[in-house]
């Protein structure tokens, strides 16, 4: 008797490895070791398990995805908690243009971290930024938690765009907006900030404000749309 | 080009030898090492020396005046010797040779083995750390290995000769000694409950393809060789069809306890693979060395498994002695 799929989704980090995504394969795989695991842990079967949790949890409209590099990124997104916004933006970006976002941003906590590292969790260490920039990787950071105004964005921080720059791919702005318990979020994407140009290479400080701006930006315009409403 | 390589009696020493062998551009191969080589040379020449004596090192060096030397005379705890034993076969060897290279002067590239075990793994320390993440070694071996790495780069920069560090992934491969190897063999192999984290390994055949790739090309700098991947301790024993044991704390000491009375000693290098994991970004070593390894890091587990056992024929006839 063949299982039902564990999950519709078209993961890019699913789909790629050209794995059946049938529940006997995938127990299977974890039963004889054959399931596959990037050096941070990422665990497309256990990714696959999730995201039809996270479809029943958030409803994610994107706009701007056309916008996104073909190769790796840094998205650099709002926070007003810091509890559900980076989680929205992967389930976001998973469903609109099919490809893995890994959420930088781990404390190294024991049983935690290796739990989160399996659904796609990274540290936000430029060490790691930079790998994960090479392997072709959409990685995202949070700006400075701001609980007070969901419409305004909080400082940038510097190591995860100094990685940036370092490897040449470029920053992407993000703005994030929803509410913390309720299940329909927005992602507006911006245009990419480009790390290298002719001349003198912009300093990282110099792309924390950019960025800063460009995702305020954002924010400013999806409040006016919802004003307008 | 004259090549000296040191630890040329283990199985990566001899067969870098047998690669050297066969390329038309490498005049003369030699070797030294405290143990004869595993597999018949033809070319290649031994010379049965104990790398911490300073006279014949110095006097094979005046002797040979090798233009390039493959220094493997690393020694991992518990690989082919004990911790105390190849902390100081390491050390002492390293420096025995680099005084006798500066002495005769002969020396335009050196190229070092050493390991991603030099990174450490602190607390918050990079998962996946790239060369230029600074050494924090955090075991005896990993200390000695950037032990190493200083003593041979103070000989480079000395000199003006090319230093290539190859910070290898631990090496496992047929008939390799390795006590992580030897670890992941045990019947049920016991994985950390708390954080079953991923580590990557290299082959040896990787590694020696790597060490003839800098040879030719020399680059001044360190380079991570880390097979493409990784995997969990469970997952490992899976693969072999072993018992994965979840245990977590304190049981770990007396699981090394047990390890060791069955044959398979853990280092602390291993232990802190073991619990805390271990890999590297080994993007580097395809943009400057222009090689990649061929086996990824589940490949080269499955591999460990698929070892012919050790065979005792039956006795058909008895020789008096």
């Amino acid at each position: 008797m063949s299982l039902p799929p564990l999950s519709s989704a078209t993961d890019a980090a699913v789909t790629e490895a050209g794995h059946d995504r049938s529940l006997s394969a995938v127990l299977t795989r974890r039963l004889t070791g054959r399931h596959d695991l990037d050096p941070w842990g990422l665990d497309p079967d256990l990714r696959a398990l999730v995201q039809p949790l996270a479809r029943l949890r958030w409803a994610v409209d994107v706009d701007g995805a056309d916008l996104l590099p073909g190769g790796p990124a840094l998205l650099v997104h709002n926070q007003r908690l810091g509890i559900s916004e980076r989680y929205v933006l992967a389930a976001g970006l998973t469903r609109a243009v099919q490809r893995t976002t890994r959420p930088a941003g781990l404390l190294d906590l024991g049983v935690v971290e290796p739990v989160l590292n399996r659904v796609g969790v990274v540290p936000d260490d430029a060490a790691d930024l930079r790998a994960l920039f090479r392997r072709g990787e959409l990685v995202s950071v949070g700006l400075e938690r701001l609980a007070a105004n969901r419409f305004t964005a909080g400082r940038c921080p510097l190591p995860p765009l100094e990685a940036a720059a370092a490897v040449g791919v470029p920053i992407v702005p993000v703005a994030v907006v929803g509410r913390e318990l309720g299940r329909r979020w927005e992602l507006i994407i911006g245009a990419p900030v480009p790390t290298r140009r002719r001349g003198s290479p912009p300093t990282p400080t110099e792309l924390a404000i950019a960025v800063r701006r460009r995702v305020g930006q954002l924010l400013e315009a999806a409040r006016a749309g919802r004003s307008a409403l | 080009m004259r090549v000296l390589i040191t630890g040329m009696g283990g199985e990566l020493g001899t067969r870098i030898a047998n690669l050297l062998e066969r390329d038309s551009r490498v005049d003369a191969v030699h070797g030294v090492d405290l143990d004869p080589p595993r597999r018949r040379l033809h070319r290649a020449e031994f010379h049965w020396i104990d790398p911490r004596d300073v006279p014949a090192i110095t006097s094979l060096f005046e002797e040979l005046q090798p233009t390039a030397v493959i220094h493997l005379g690393i020694y991992e705890p518990f690989a082919r010797s004990s911790p105390t034993s190849a902390v100081e076969r390491t050390a002492r060897g390293t420096v025995t040779l680099l005084e006798a290279a500066a002495l005769v002067g002969s020396v335009d590239r050196l190229i070092l083995r050493s390991g991603i075990e030099l990174y450490g793994r602190r607390r918050n320390s990079p998962l996946v750390p790239d060369e230029d993440v600074d050494p924090d070694p955090t075991t005896p071996f990993g200390h000695v290995l950037r032990y190493a790495e200083r003593v041979a780069g103070d000989f480079g920069a000395a000199h003006g000769v090319p230093v290539t560090a190859l910070r290898f992934a631990p090496l496992v491969g047929p008939h390799f000694p390795s006590p992580l190897g030897r670890y992941l063999r045990l019947p049920a192999v016991p994985f950390s409950l708390l954080g079953d984290r991923p580590f990557s390994v290299l082959h040896q055949e990787d590694a020696a393809r790597a060490i003839v790739a800098a040879l030719r090309s020399p680059y001044d700098g360190p380079v991570n060789v880390v097979g493409e991947g990784a995997v969990t301790v469970s997952q490992a024993a899976r693969l072999g069809g072993r018992v994965p044991v979840p245990i977590a704390g304190p049981v770990w000491r007396s699981v090394r306890v047990l390890s060791e009375l069955v044959g398979a000693p853990v280092p602390e290098h291993i232990h802190e693979q073991l619990v805390r994991g271990r890999t590297a970004d080994g993007s580097r070593a395809g943009e400057r060395l222009g090689v990649a390894p061929r086996y990824s890091t589940r490949e080269v587990i499955e591999a460990l498994y698929d070892w012919e056992e050790v065979t005792y024929l039956p006795v058909t006839e008895e020789v008096e002695p």
